[in-house]
């Protein structure tokens, strides 16, 4: 199957097997990609897990903040750019980004609201998120939106691209995508 | 389809509608493809440039979008476009109607495409009515 010859060409690491309960369905894989970038201080993540949700080949397209806008938060967008401009990561490139920020700061990244498009194997989510250094924090210090192109190959759910930016002073996270929007019908 | 793959009927009918082949099988008629045998091709312009052009140069082809859903935030967007493709622009009917996932970014001056995922219709696939009613 093409899918294999593919990850053996364009895998630098060797991608553990998913956990099919992570990849399952749209809700899982999504819910699967917050929960392994979240985590305290210090502690190492689990990114082979990351990894397995990704198809090979797979782009990560953080937007970078402007130098002189709202100080970096780390995690995704950590970028010194003097302007915004598209950041094309591939998993490696996104973990060796994150690394630095996750070993001195908590990070606990979390969907509040979602809308889903879904057509044969492809499915498009546009899911926005709230990070927070602690779990507990009551508000958090960051929020965002991820436009997530995902395929399902008969079997399980991949992520095939994250695009994402995060909210500013004069870019505000419009009201109507804070409402959550449960897809009418997922593939299994 | 891999390029340089055996001429079948259609994997010649997944170049002639290229770009849709973002999710295609290979050397498998689209209509009949096992769901198992599908799988994204990752291109840049350059590469789809290359797929596309064999199939233009002996084939028309008219592709037009018929409907989008949009979203968008800060300098991000993401379009959800239907798409039918013709091969004479007044067909009355598309050989072809897929989606196009498009995602873009405002760079404040302009608006760039960061990336295009794509799949076809098929008989077990079909293009579900509530898309076809958009904006």
């Amino acid at each position: 199957m093409e899918t294999n010859d593919t990850q053996q060409k364009n895998e630098s690491s060797p991608a553990r097997r998913a956990d099919p309960t992570d990849v399952e369905s749209i809700d899982a894989i999504v819910t699967a990609a917050y929960d392994g970038i979240s985590g305290p201080a210090g502690k190492k993540r689990d990114w082979d897990r990351e990894r397995s949700l990704y198809f090979p080949g797979a782009r990560l397209i953080p937007t970078a903040m402007k130098a002189g806008g709202p100080p970096s938060t780390g995690s995704r967008v950590a970028g010194e750019n003097d302007k915004i401009a598209p950041q094309i990561l591939d998993i490696d490139g996104f973990i060796a980004r994150v690394e630095p920020f996750f070993g001195e700061n908590g990070f606990y990244e979390k969907e509040i609201a979602r809308r889903v498009e879904q057509f044969g194997q492809i499915a498009h989510v546009w899911s926005i998120y709230e990070s927070r250094h602690n779990e507990d924090d009551p508000e958090p210090f960051m929020r965002g939106i991820n436009s997530i192109q995902l395929f399902n190959d008969g079997k399980r759910w991949w992520i095939v691209n994250i695009y994402w930016q995060q909210e500013s002073a004069e870019n505000p996270i419009p009201q109507r995508y804070l409402k959550w929007v449960r897809p009418t019908a997922e593939l299994r | 389809m891999k390029p340089g793959g055996p001429p079948s009927k259609g994997s010649r009918l997944r170049s002639a509608t290229a770009r849709q082949a973002g999710v295609a099988g290979e050397n498998v008629d689209p209509s009949t493809a096992l769901r198992t045998s599908l799988a994204p091709q990752i291109l840049d312009i350059d590469g789809f440039i290359a797929r596309v052009e064999p199939f233009f140069k002996e084939n028309g082809f008219y592709e037009k979008e018929i409907a989008r859903r949009t979203e968008q935030f800060g300098n991000i967007a993401h379009v959800w476009s239907i798409y039918e493709s013709r091969h004479n622009e007044d067909d009355p009917e598309p050989f072809m109607r897929g989606i196009n996932s498009i995602q873009l970014f405002n760079d404040g001056k302009r608006w760039w495409i960061v990336n295009i995922y794509w799949q076809q219709e098929s008989a077990e696939n079909p293009v579900p009515e509530k898309y076809l009613t958009l904006n």
